[in-house]
């Protein structure tokens, strides 16, 4: 019998691999773009920790490298990392809903600037060139992914999964 | 000693996935052209185009393209003969049957829809809706109205993963239509650029770029953009040639396949090709 958690898991995971293959693509501002994998990461992190966040990155990136029919380990990579990180902001005492919408914020915002620096990066012979548009364009996505995740944060959909 | 080991991987547990998920993720990647990942890519992003086609088919109930695709592949095929038009004024006949031209503006073009984008800033792949069903085959370029696209790269009974010109592997050879000038064009990640050209080469802001009859993976004469600017990056020696694309693959929705591979050994080596597997 599988886990129900693994079927929800896996349920977000398609929905947001469609939303990100098919419906980001529309609304990218100048090559940037917001990064829908990173909020259940983020969240999955958040609630249950650092090792939990990196090993749920690393699926979601194998995945997301299978289905969108890119260069596997990039996304994997980038996105290891990030669960990574938005674990460090994990505290069992707490459930992400009750972290204040500036933190939830800034750990999208930190988490997204990562995964999307790397998974660029990965793809690149000569980093030297264009690191500085990298990190610029890192930021830029980040920054927009954090504003597309105002509703997300404060509408908290999320919330029904930490019990 | 025992208990040591179990000390230190639980304090640093943590660290100890991290650094494992990151080994096995660099390790992927040069794997990326091996025959057997390359199965199991097919098979994962065909089976999850279903999805994006559905998506697509939904929207579009919303929206009559007919006639929007019409005009588009007849505008694809007006800017391939234009194209060749624009050649024709340049060069005189007897060059062109010493060259054996080609006519580029004849080649068979399939419509598609682009059903899912990545948006990687250096590893641009499109899926779109036809495959090897529709004889599409891994190679065959891949263009729109306004010019050049990408190049098959994988191919399922459905569908087909195109790599775009914004892809820091893809790799083509380009002309200067005034001056004749030829280089290899690529992707920087930012950039479309010609690297290494010297700098008495005659390219000139403005110039029209254009695919080479020397490459052997796209026919000549299609569009791919015009010279934005020249930099020298070996004073007095060598310069770098920025281009901008014709095409906005940010806004593209739907592209034409040309049903034509050149030359399948010479173009495998070219853009090394399924290195692994053969």
């Amino acid at each position: 019998m599988i886990n129900k958690e693994y079927i929800i898991v896996i349920v977000i995971f398609i929905f947001s691999a469609l939303l990100q293959l098919f419906f980001v693509p529309m609304i990218t501002i100048y090559g940037a773009y917001p990064d829908f994998l990173i909020y259940p990461i983020v969240f999955f992190a958040l609630r249950k920790g650092q090792i939990y966040g990196t090993t749920l990155g690393f699926v979601y990136g194998l995945f997301f490298d299978l289905v969108s029919g890119g260069v596997i380990g990039s996304a994997m990579f980038s996105y290891t990392l990030s669960g990574f990180v938005a674990g460090y902001f994990y505290d069992e005492n707490r459930k992400p809903s009750e972290l204040s919408p500036y933190s939830h914020l800034f750990i999208i915002l930190l988490a997204s600037a990562i995964s999307t620096f790397f998974y660029s990066a990965l793809g690149i012979n000569n980093l030297n060139n264009i690191l500085n548009s990298l990190l610029l364009f890192a930021a830029f996505s980040g920054i927009y992914t954090a504003t597309i995740s105002i509703p997300v944060i404060l509408l908290k959909p999320f919330k029904i999964l930490e019990n | 000693m025992q208990r040591f080991i179990r000390k230190y991987f639980v304090e640093y547990k943590e660290y100890i996935v991290l650094i494992l998920f990151l080994i096995i993720s660099l390790f992927a990647l040069p794997l990326n052209n091996s025959s057997k990942l390359k199965k199991i890519k097919t098979y994962s992003f065909a089976t999850y185009a279903y999805l994006n086609d559905a998506a697509d088919k939904f929207l579009n109930l919303f929206v009559n393209n007919c006639e929007l695709n019409k005009l588009r592949l007849e505008n694809a095929k007006l800017n391939l003969r234009n194209n060749l038009l624009r050649e024709r004024a340049l060069e005189n006949a007897e060059l062109h049957r010493l060259l054996n031209f080609k006519n580029s503006s004849s080649f068979k073009l399939a419509a598609a829809r682009v059903l899912s984008k990545t948006t990687s800033k250096t590893q641009s792949f499109f899926v779109i809706n036809l495959g090897l069903n529709d004889s599409v085959k891994l190679g065959m370029p891949v263009i729109n109205d306004r010019g050049l696209v990408g190049i098959v790269n994988n191919v399922s009974n459905d569908f087909s993963v195109v790599k775009t010109f914004k892809n820091s592997e893809f790799k083509i050879s380009v002309v200067d239509q005034r001056s004749n000038f030829n280089g290899i064009m690529s992707w920087d990640g930012s950039n479309l650029y010609l690297q290494n050209v010297p700098t008495s080469a005659d390219i000139q802001e403005g110039d029209r770029i254009v695919s080479s009859s020397y490459g052997t993976l796209f026919p000549p004469l299609i569009s791919v953009g015009i010279v934005a600017k020249k930099e020298q990056s070996i004073p007095g020696l060598l310069s770098s040639v920025y281009i901008y694309p014709f095409v906005d693959l940010d806004r593209i929705k739907n592209v034409f396949v040309v049903k034509i591979v050149l030359s399948k050994k010479l173009h495998d080596v070219e853009l090394n090709f399924r290195r692994e597997e053969e």
